[in-house]
């Protein structure tokens, strides 16, 4: 499958756009690594492909398919999502907040079939345990797990994950990660994952989007993007960077001292 | 952008803050003026010229009997009763939003006003007093009094209990508002038709019938409230701050909130008794203000208070001037604050999208 | 767990166990009905029952005998009033179950957020001044206007429940404040009116279902059946707005227009019931919280367990309105303001169940 990007203008304001000039074109299945320093529009630039967010100008095809001319359920069947934090304030068991992922394909009548998949999916997350469980009383590493099989059951040629490793210990984004990219080659799908360890990421993904000013700075595989050049000048810190059997390992020198005005300023407030 | 050089920087921040006395300032001589046009609207028909006659002479000889009773014991009694009620409130609700970390506390809307009015209703229902044997006026001041402070004595227990965050303070404060006012509504089911439109009278909030000597009350319980909550606006920046922080530069949350709650439910509760139900004031007051100066404290209080007072002048000559027998203040007051306050929320929902 | 068939296997055995448990509380329903129409009365169970059985049998007695009376008086005194209580109390526990999915928020309901205020302020301002939206008087003029009122605090709260970060307190002080500003209004038309009509708006805010007749009974039915049914058909896409915007989004639902079809349907029901009864509280606040407490959270369950509580729970609040009596009738919105605020301080203080961490 082909994403492609074209021109690709958000913003939430006339004046300020958040993302500006996006062009890229990702042909899957691959395991595809976003990075970006804070504020960049990562999350801006997700929900732009499947359509959480209208984009101000510009097209998303898919397959050579214009986003913008299909339903968002339509849509759902061929993108998955699986976002930053869940919601549990009404919170249902497993295998309901697992099943709901299969809404793009009105699962009134066929409630076996839709059992099976989800079936299948918990069981190549190990998870089927845990199948009856409530949602709020799981951990935070089952809870991405959970979160991840809901995207999956979508049955997307595209999954998108919005930092699905932000509240997990060391142990559990490095068997994330991995898992992802077993994903990605058994289930032949395209996965684009917003992360924020640049080694994890160099480590993993077949391809390294790098965003910053609100556009995309480098593409390519993990050792042509993570350069201590483009370090310098995307998150303005010194680093070297390694050869780790192939794939490049960061290590980190020195920051760039920070003026005073430019402390936090494109930090947005995250309420 | 360059930075500031030191000098810059101390005049920047005195200047913001001679901007923000200036708000004060505006409100209050907006309020005065409100104050003495008021003087001229009311129910008894006294020309602009008689009313300035019984205010100059007052204290010398006087001329005109009938006017000079209603000017110094209805119309003056009445707008100073609206001056110290939306000061009370107004202060009152900033305190209570800073204390709570909400803009939308209210300790008139979370059960003071519940209270006083369930202490009302016992008493025209059914005589009770918590103190027998009084005259039925006091009784019912004095019932309302006590009464209202129930609610905040049931929050400042379940605060006491434990580690309860503030958002869950504020909802046991309505949980017991519903408890009070479904109490009210049986006792008015239980009333005959005439108490009932009594207890109604009651309940829509009114400033004037007010004496002297209630003025004098009010005035004071005000007064010495607003004084002692004065002396914790440092710590009550720090609360604001979060419990973390307030924690970290040594100011005890449980103690700033117990002693700022119980202030400012006695400073509303004193209020409140001798007017009755007025709403928003609490609400819209102090966010108003926060525009203009900002979330800290030293401001924030007289801010509100000045403001609050303004409104509440303001809506009482409204309620007077458009019809002389009918709407009572607190109507007006919603009248005028509902629309505020939900604009208020539209700007904050804009802000956070940002 | 081991393989697919066991899964499903388990999984419709739970759903097997639902439907029985809501068999079950449909039966308790049919016992509080038939035992209201015998409170109060000298009639058995057992009479009420053969009463109400020999009348849907379409038995006729000589009129004015013994068994006429006992007949009139279950259908023409009790009945109605079990019927408003079972009507109002699926609308409302509807209501409740569709505001909170609206707005993310498991305090809000109809009562807790202002809606019924707007409703009962357009209500009375047909009663008390006779003008209406509809240019109608009488039932539809009632209706139509506390429709339009009750659209005024659905949207603000809605608007505000977007916002992110905006906790169930803040729309719950929102909801207070708005329905203060409407009891504000409708206290202060109250005092300008002549005191006959203030007595009877004044039912109108405490909620009542005395001296309803059949008559009244068909459009206010119909608005909660036809409510009733399309929020079981869209229960799933109340599951996905549960979710948040954005997993909604992803998931196919159209956000913005579910919630203002939803927002239309709520105001509708809760006119249409205001209108008749006035305001009753709490039905749409813990309904919701006890059916997902029994049947788990799929909106597929909680809808129709919502209906059978809702009904059960405001029957049993009208039989209790109609015991204790001191002179009067304690008005059944009052009955479930006792029952419901003390219910509401407990879903404030339960803790949530704690997250296991690795």
């Amino acid at each position: 499958m082909e994403l492609k990007i074209e021109d690709l203008e958000f913003s939430y304001t006339a004046d300020t756009p958040v993302l500006r000039d996006i062009n890229l074109c990702i042909t899957g299945p691959k395991f595809v690594s976003i990075l970006g320093p804070n504020g960049v529009g990562k999350s801006t630039l997700i929900h732009c492909i499947n359509k959480i967010l209208e984009p101000t100008k510009g097209k998303v095809y898919i397959d050579g398919t214009d986003v913008s001319t299909i339903t968002i359920k339509e849509l759902a069947k061929i993108v998955g999502y699986v976002p930053y934090s869940a919601n549990d304030t009404f919170p249902l068991s497993v295998v309901d907040t697992v099943l709901m992922g299969r809404h793009p394909y009105s699962s009134w009548k066929s409630l076996d079939n839709d059992l099976k998949i989800v079936y299948r999916t918990l069981r190549m997350l190990g998870i089927t345990h845990l199948s009856m469980r409530p949602f709020n009383e799981l951990s935070a590493g089952q809870h991405q797990k959970v979160m991840l099989a809901r995207g999956l059951v979508q049955e997307p040629k595209i999954l998108l994950l919005d930092e699905p490793t932000s509240n997990l210990d060391i142990r559990h984004q490095i068997a994330v990660t991995k898992l992802l990219r077993k994903l990605s080659e058994e289930q032949q799908i395209l996965v684009i994952m917003i992360s924020h360890d640049i080694n994890i990421a160099a480590k993993y993904a077949d391809e390294i989007i790098m965003l910053s000013g609100g556009t995309v700075y480098a593409t390519g595989t993990p050792s042509e993007v993570i350069t201590p050049e483009n370090l310098q000048a995307v998150y303005e810190v010194e680093a070297r960077v390694e050869d780790d059997g192939g794939r490049p390992h960061v290590i980190l020198e020195d920051a760039v001292s920070m003026d005073e005005e430019e402390y936090y300023e494109d930090e947005p407030a995250r309420v | 952008m360059k930075g500031l050089s030191e000098t810059e920087f101390v005049t920047g921040y005195r200047h913001g803050n001679r901007r923000k006395l200036l708000f004060v300032l505006v409100c209050s001589v907006i309020a005065a003026v409100t104050f003495f046009i008021s003087l001229f609207f009311g129910p008894s028909e006294i020309s602009v010229q008689q009313c300035i006659d019984a205010l100059m002479n007052h204290y010398g000889t006087v001329t005109d009997e009938l006017a000079d009773m209603v000017i110094w014991e209805i119309r003056i009694p009445e707008a100073c009763m609206a001056l110290i009620t939306g000061v009370a409130l107004a202060a009152g609700g900033a305190v209570m939003q800073t204390s709570l970390r909400n803009p939308l506390a209210d300790p008139y809307i979370m059960g003071v006003s519940s209270g006083a009015y369930l202490g009302v209703a016992v008493f025209m229902a059914f005589g009770i007093c918590v103190i027998p044997g009084l005259a039925q006026n006091y009784s019912i001041v004095i019932n309302a009094f006590v009464v209202s402070l129930v609610p905040m004595t049931v929050i400042l227990i379940a605060s006491s209990r434990g580690k309860i965050s503030s958002g869950k303070l504020i909802l046991i404060g309505i949980a017991v508002m519903y408890i009070f006012s479904a109490t009210t509504s049986l006792i008015k089911v239980l009333a005959d038709e005439e108490t009932l439109a009594e207890i109604y009278q009651w309940g829509v909030g009114s400033l004037s019938g007010q004496e002297w000597d209630e003025i004098g009350i009010a005035l004071a319980v005000t007064t010495a409230g607003l004084f002692l909550l004065a002396l914790q606006a440092r710590n009550l920046d720090a609360v604001n701050g979060g419990p973390n922080i307030a924690k970290a530069v040594g100011v005890s949350v449980k103690f700033v909130i117990l002693y700022s709650m119980t202030l400012v439910s006695l400073v509303t509760a004193g209020v409140v008794a001798f007017t009755g139900t007025i709403g928003f004031v609490g609400l819209v007051a102090p966010n108003i203000a926060r525009l203009f100066v900002g979330n800290k404290m030293k401001y924030l209080i007289p801010a509100s208070a000045s403001f609050g007072a303004m409104f509440l002048i303001i809506a009482d000559t409204i309620a007077k001037v458009v019809t002389p027998t009918g709407i009572p203040c607190g109507v007006v007051a919603s009248v005028i604050g509902g629309p505020i306050f939900v604009i208020i929320l539209m700007r904050q929902r804009k802000k956070a999208l940002l | 767990m081991d393989s697919t068939d066991e899964m499903i296997g388990e999984y419709r055995a739970s759903i097997g166990r639902k439907v029985l448990l809501m068999a079950a509380f449909l039966i308790v329903l049919f016992v509080l009905i038939v035992l209201s129409c015998a409170w109060g009365t000298d009639n058995s169970f057992g009479t009420a029952y053969q009463v109400i059985i020999d009348h849907i049998t379409g038995k006729h007695y000589e009129i004015r005998s013994w068994e006429w009376w006992q007949d009139h008086y279950i259908w023409q005194n009790v009945m109605p009033s079990v019927a408003v209580s079972i009507i109002a109390g699926v609308g409302l526990a509807i209501g409740g179950v569709v505001m909170q999915a609206v707005t993310g928020n498991p305090l809000a309901d109809p009562y807790t957020t202002g809606i019924s205020s707007g409703a009962c302020l357009g209500a009375v301002i047909a009663i008390l001044i006779g003008f209406t939206f509809a240019s109608t008087v009488g039932e539809y003029g009632i209706i139509s206007n506390a429709f339009i009122c009750s659209l005024v605090p659905a949207l603000v709260v809605v608007l505000i429940s977007k916002r992110a970060g905006s906790s169930p307190t803040t729309i719950i002080l929102v909801g207070i404040a708005i329905s203060y500003f409407f009891n504000g209004m409708i206290t202060f038309l109250m005092v300008m009116a002549d005191p006959n009509k203030m007595y009877a708006a004044y039912q109108w805010q405490i909620g009542s279902v005395t001296g309803i007749t059949w008559g009244e009974i068909p459009m206010m039915l119909a608005a909660v059946a036809v409510a009733s049914v399309i929020s079981y058909f869209v229960s799933s896409k109340l599951d996905l707005l549960m979710l948040g915007d954005e997993s909604a989004k992803s998931l196919g639902l159209n956000v913005e227009q579910f919630r203002t079809l939803c927002l239309v349907m709520l105001s509708v029901l809760v006119a249409s019931i205001i209108s008749y009864t006035g305001i009753i509280g709490f039905v749409g606040l813990i309904i919701p919280h006890t059916a997902r407490f029994l049947v788990g959270g799929t909106s597929r369950f909680v809808i129709p367990m919502s209906i059978v509580l809702g009904a059960a729970v405001l029957v049993f609040a009208n039989m209790v309105s109609r015991t204790i009596t001191f002179y009067t009738d304690v008005p059944i919105g009052i009955v479930m303001s006792f029952i419901g605020a003390p219910l509401f301080l407990y879903l404030i203080m339960r803790k949530k169940s704690q997250r296991q961490i690795f």
